[in-house]
């Protein structure tokens, strides 16, 4: 498996709606809205997934980041993108579950499974090779992120699998691309070695 | 100068590709030519990668109906009513401005 590295400075990415559409939206259009919503619900609920790997975690925090999305939208200034603003919202609603998780006010069954887990435990009562492999990487890679301070993993998921450039990521998180760069480097370092021996094994 | 198998490593996990820095990536090609170990770093580094950007999650079916029950539980939709019925009023003006002026 070959990784590709995100393209540097990437600041102009393609947006998944019309500037006509955004401007309607901003303006309080509720058809613009409800297209809005559908264009980016599923981007908010990946990136929300990678960060805190479970699913009702996901889907809570889209739903949060949309209502803040609609309370700010006419606080949207285009200095930069909207996806790069959009990754500033649903990233400080990632640190705020993450806090509240820390408190315990929700989700207190963290050891519960998450649904995906839960097929993957009933794929490997059917004995199919492949699968228990893949539940096995699964729960190998949940373990890993896991453990990765939120601060760093927020950095890997941007960078690495969400592909925003080192600039893009400054600016979502307000820091500096040697921060960038730092916080990127001890992700991927503390992720490799926390899933070096398994790697040895099985991939 | 040569690079040493911290400093290729260092680099290599700031930039696997080695596409920034055309003196330290040249140097750190050069290096990587040479020595197993860190290519093997530099294997293990993206193998992790991918396998994270393989482990995905579909958005659930009924997430579009989450988030708009959640928006009208919070009163929002209501606002965007509101937004609707002060614009359709401010285009309605503007057309009679436009029919009268």
């Amino acid at each position: 498996m070959r990784s590709k590295q995100p393209e540097p400075a990437k600041l102009d990415r393609t947006e998944a709606v019309t500037e006509e559409t955004l401007d309607r939206a901003i303006a309080g259009d509720k058809a613009a809205l409800d297209t809005l919503l559908r264009a980016y619900e599923g981007t908010v609920y990946k990136f929300a997934f990678r960060v805190c790997r479970h699913e009702e975690r996901a889907k809570e925090t889209v739903q949060e980041t949309f209502v803040n999305v609609i309370r700010k939208l006419s606080q949207f200034d285009r200095k930069s993108s909207f996806t790069t603003w959009l990754y500033a919202v649903v990233t400080n609603n990632c640190l705020m579950q993450r806090r509240k998780e820390a408190r315990g006010e929700k989700f207190e069954s963290l050891q519960l499974p998450s649904v995906s887990e839960t097929v993957d435990a009933i794929h490997a009562e059917a004995n199919t090779e492949h699968v228990v492999l893949n539940a096995e990487l699964k729960r190998k890679l949940d373990e890993a992120i896991q453990a990765l301070p939120i601060e760093y993993r927020i950095v890997f998921v941007l960078r690495d699998l969400e592909e925003l450039s080192t600039e893009e990521t400054a600016q979502v998180l307000k820091l500096s691309i040697p921060a960038v760069k730092s916080r990127l480097r001890r992700a991927r370092v503390f992720l490799r070695d926390r899933l070096g021996d398994y790697m040895e094994g099985k991939v | 100068m040569k690079l040493t198998c911290g400093d290729v490593r260092k680099k290599l996990s700031e930039d696997l590709q080695l596409q920034e820095n055309e003196t330290i990536c040249a140097r750190a090609r050069e290096h990587l030519s040479h020595c197993d170990a860190c290519r093997e770093f530099r294997r293990s580094l993206g193998t992790t990668i991918d396998c994270f950007r393989a482990y995905d999650s579909v958005p659930p079916k009924d997430l579009h109906g989450l988030v708009l029950q959640r928006l009208r539980a919070e009163g929002l939709t209501t606002e965007i009513r509101r937004r609707d019925k002060h614009e359709e009023r401010r285009q309605n003006e503007d057309t009679s401005h436009q029919v009268n002026g």
